[in-house]
């Protein structure tokens, strides 16, 4: 009896162990995933007493046909194209050299890694600064060089731009640690046996580094998209509150927040919500391909 | 402290790992437990240390049943072959590390944790961490946590098998001396036949859960009960000749081995060790085809009644392939097993 | 001799592009340092001066009268840490749970665990808010806390580590009458201390740095952290560079510090965990 008794409360013990654990993430992530479906069928929700009073599709209809969701959709996707590839390439460039024998090594990394632990909506606000159009450091720059000043934060037209080159300085430092993590597992060996058959570096970059580091390049890339479809802080820090000139650099997520947070539309925001994440979803079942496939490597 | 286990059997899924095993250890008794690797040596142990229970069968510490009493509880110390130190800790505070849980007043573990240290001889290490030690003190370290609490049951999991061969004889003999000197009933857990028959003072042979013979090793290297323990237990192993006994005679093929005046007639298998082959110039001739030099001894491969055969020889001549030497085996050395159920039937 | 001079040219080109890049990345913080300690008319001088004629120290004084950014400093500190150490606390259980403890359904309440990692922090926000509204929770500490104390991302990760740990020195510690309790917090814990600060510290910096959901959820000035109140100071200080940047500094130089300090630390973090913060 006493036996038993011992043992039945050895089984349970364990879960004691991971249940707070488990009730956060019940409350806080799996209820709220499941409500947001349901909710992005609310037509008419009263928040004040939590009351749901129609169902429907509307709420995808409306989105849809929102010339301001389609403008967040077309801009999150323009800003994913320019920031991921061009970051995953300048970052692949500056690990290499990173991994060259030079001086001063620790310090350009540590240098390098620096824009990664530092807050988006910090940096953005000093951004906002060096894009101001008098007293901007990057115009004077420019002007070095002949170039009039750009209105970079006040005109639609260099908005996205200049989103899109916060963000790339924002995120190499990302990439570059893991680039570099990558290429340290590469053996000498091989670029040794690349120089005694005098491949030359570009050679050895394109036939030897890259081929070896692609599936970290791949890892960078899936990644990237992910938190890049999400870009919502950056915006907000870099045009003051706003999404940019005339809603120019309006995103998905800031489509959201402000449907929800402003307009107070739940419904709305989250079938937006809903659409952001089938996006991702689309991309995690990518990158869990892609990681099974860096296992095997 | 006697122990006894009692029939007992454990499984794993549809796996038997451990068959109707029955042992009873005498008072302050080292027992070998033996058998190669997943025969169930290693399940008895835990079952012994109450870390799995057991599916049928008891366990008796003295007149206490404890097949129901957690591990903390049964006063034994457990030895790992990864020794399992905390590698945090230093070595003063891995062997208190038991007192302490037991709330045992700190100043009197420091003192107990340094006797114990006395005892394995680490105690001009007692301020280092486990991975400042070879692996030699790290074991004795594992001996001395294990010992802090004076246990009534030391079980020692494979405690040498991650050592190099010079320290395993080394430590063999130590752990020897500290389980006389505490004078502790003590299971020890090994693959290797030769450290069991060093240090125990009694082995049981298991194989697939179930118990083969149990007994002290001279007895049990003499006499093997069956075909699986004569294999098993020496170095080089024993030769095995399918022989048939006939006309008074035990014979593998034409040559006649012993007298067999009292065996049965019919075939059996002749199990002949090595070292029990003499040079003797009225007996039969072999032709050496390879010699392996040990040092002390050689080894001499030949055929016998068309089958191969090891032998010890001494090295006062100089042997080589081709070479013809004459032999016998000693008297009543020749084991003789059923062909059928491989067990010891007799020796001529 | 053509080759020692290709491959001298080679390197100073690695130079060059390092140093440039260097520039490059270093060139905000600095500016950001720079402008918050010069004078108002310094800041908007054309062509820009590198360093202020008379520092400006007083900014940062003149930032903290002008909003309560010192509130907000601390009310970040006390969510970091409270945030921080509760989350250790919660993950640190449910990775020896889910590594060492037995219980039925283990495995499957771990796959489902690891699924929610898919779903984008951001579409939960909404819902959240609803159920932080319902709890009465909102404009309170616990609002920014409660929802992040147990991360998924990190259980799995510990209980790789955790996992890594011999089972026999478990065995040891059951025999030598340690509890499982004990056995986590004498041993577990201190032989994985370097795995856990860094998920510490790398959680710390997702936390000073969290934005939207703060934003959402804090409106009084007792409760709202310096990344809300830096965005809030953004609309009210208008072309008071100086001390924006000032204010900025309050939230980016202690991370800065940090990270001077444990860089190491956090690169091997980030490296192992391959977390985009």
């Amino acid at each position: 009896m006493m036996r038993k008794r011992g043992l039945e409360l050895g089984r349970w013990k364990g879960l004691l162990y991971v249940l707070p654990a488990l009730v956060v993430v019940a409350v806080f992530t799996v209820y709220p995933l499941l409500r947001a479906f349901l909710m992005s069928f609310y037509t008419k929700y009263k928040f004040s007493t939590d009351t749901v009073l129609s169902y429907g599709i509307n709420n995808y209809t409306y989105i849809f046909g929102d010339s301001v969701f389609q403008k967040a959709l077309s801009n999150t996707f323009i800003y994913v194209l320019f920031v991921v590839p061009i970051s995953i390439a300048i970052s692949l460039v500056l690990a290499v050299m990173l991994n060259e024998k030079i001086r001063l090594r620790s310090f350009f990394q540590t240098v390098y890694f620096l824009p990664y632990v530092t807050s988006v909506v910090a940096m953005g606000i000093v951004f906002g600064w060096l894009f101001h159009s008098n007293y901007g450091l990057l115009n004077y720059f420019l002007g070095l060089f002949g170039i009039q000043p750009v209105q970079w934060l006040n005109r639609p037209s260099t908005a996205l731009p200049a989103l899109i080159i916060f963000s790339i300085w924002k995120s190499l430092a990302f990439n570059i640690i893991i680039f570099l993590a990558g290429l340290q597992t590469i053996g000498a060996h091989y670029y040794q046996a690349a120089r005694v058959d005098s491949a030359g570096r570009w050679r050895q970059f394109s036939r030897i580094t890259v081929p070896l580091l692609s599936p970290i390049i791949a890892y960078a890339f899936i990644i990237g998209l992910i938190s890049s479809f999400k870009v919502y802080a950056e915006v907000y820090a870099l045009f003051g509150g706003r999404a940019g000139p005339a809603d120019s650099c309006i995103t998905i997520v800031y489509y959201l927040y402000r449907q929800f947070y402003v307009n107070w539309n739940f419904g709305i925001a989250s079938a937006a919500a809903v659409v952001l994440f089938l996006i991702i979803l689309a991309f995690t079942v990518i990158q869990l391909r892609v990681a099974k496939r860096r296992v095997h490597y | 402290m006697e122990v006894r286990l009692d029939r007992l059997t454990k499984r794993f899924g549809s796996v038997v790992a451990v068959d109707d095993l029955s042992l009873e250890l005498n008072d302050g008794e080292m027992i070998g437990l033996l058998g190669p690797s997943g025969c169930g040596k290693s399940t008895t142990l835990f079952m012994l240390a109450g870390l799995l229970t057991p599916d049928v069968g008891e366990i008796w510490f003295g007149d206490e049943n404890v097949t129901a009493v957690p591990p903390e509880k049964r006063g034994i110390g457990l030895v790992f072959q990864n020794y399992a130190l905390y590698p945090h800790m230093t070595v003063l505070q891995n062997i208190m590390f038991p007192l302490i849980n037991t709330k045992v007043p700190k100043q009197k573990a420091v003192v107990m944790a340094e006797e114990m240290a006395e005892l394995v001889q680490i105690r001009e290490l007692l301020a280092r961490k486990p991975s400042e030690l070879s692996g030699g003190q790290q074991q004795r370290v594992a001996i001395a946590r294990a010992l802090a609490k004076k246990p009534r049951l030391l079980l020692l999991d494979e405690p040498l098998s991650n050592l190099d061969a010079r320290l395993r004889m080394e430590t063999r003999e130590e752990i020897r001396r500290i389980q006389r000197e505490v004078g502790i009933t003590s299971v020890f857990v090994t693959h290797d036949q030769e450290e069991a028959m060093s240090i125990s003072d009694r082995i049981a042979v298991i194989r697939e859960g179930a118990l083969q013979q149990f007994e002290e090793p001279q007895l049990m290297y003499r006499n093997p009960q069956n075909l699986f323990v004569a294999k098993f237990m020496g170095t080089p192993a024993i030769n095995i000749l399918e022989a048939e006994v006939h006309g008074g005679g035990l014979y593998c093929g034409d040559i006649r081995l012993a007298g067999a005046n009292k065996a049965k007639a019919g075939k059996v298998l002749a199990g002949i060790r090595p070292e029990s082959f003499v040079a003797d110039a009225d007996g039969f001739a072999a032709t050496v085809g390879h010699v392996e030099m040990l040092g002390r001894d050689l080894i001499a491969s030949f055929e016998l009644g068309g089958q191969p055969v090891k032998a010890l020889v001494d090295t006062e001549t100089i042997l080589r392939p081709g070479n013809v030497l004459n032999f016998r085996v000693k008297e009543g050395r020749i084991l003789c097993f059923d062909t059928e159920t491989k067990e010891l039937v007799g020796s001529v | 001799m053509r080759y020692k001079s290709a491959k001298a040219l080679s390197k100073s080109l690695i130079y060059l592009v390092l140093t440039l890049g260097a520039v490059t990345t270093i060139l905000p913080f600095l500016w950001m340092i720079l402008t918050s300690l010069k004078g108002g008319t310094e800041v908007i001088l054309m062509p820009p001066r590198l360093f202020p004629s008379v520092w400006h120290f007083d900014n940062y004084s003149r930032a903290m009268e002008a909003a309560p950014l010192a509130t907000y400093f601390v009310n970040t500190v006390v969510v970091t840490v409270t945030s921080t150490s509760l989350m250790l606390i919660v993950t640190t259980l449910a990775a020896f749970g889910f590594s060492r403890l037995k219980f039925p359904g283990r495995d499957v309440v771990f796959g489902i665990l690891l699924a929610t990692l898919m779903i984008p922090g951001e579409m939960l926000i909404i819902t959240n808010f609803v159920t932080i509204s319902r709890l009465g929770w909102m404009d309170t500490r616990a609002a920014l806390i409660v929802p992040f104390m147990a991360s998924v991302f990190y259980i799995y990760l510990l209980r790789q580590f955790f996992r890594k740990v011999p089972d026999t020195l478990y065995y040891a510690a059951k025999v030598d009458a340690c509890s499982d309790w004990r056995y986590l917090w004498k041993v577990m814990v201190p032989i994985n201390k370097q795995a856990m600060s860094t998920i510490a510290i790398l959680n710390a910096i997702a936390c000073w740095n969290a934005f939207l959901w703060p934003l959402m959820v804090t409106n009084s000035e007792t409760k709202r952290v310096l990344s809300i109140g830096l965005v809030q100071f953004q609309t009210e200080a208008g072309t008071d560079y100086e001390l924006l940047m000032a204010a900025a500094s309050m939230l980016v130089l202690p991370i800065i510090l940090m990270y001077l300090v444990m860089h190491k630390q956090i690169i091997k973090g980030v490296t192992q965990s391959g977390i985009k913060g």
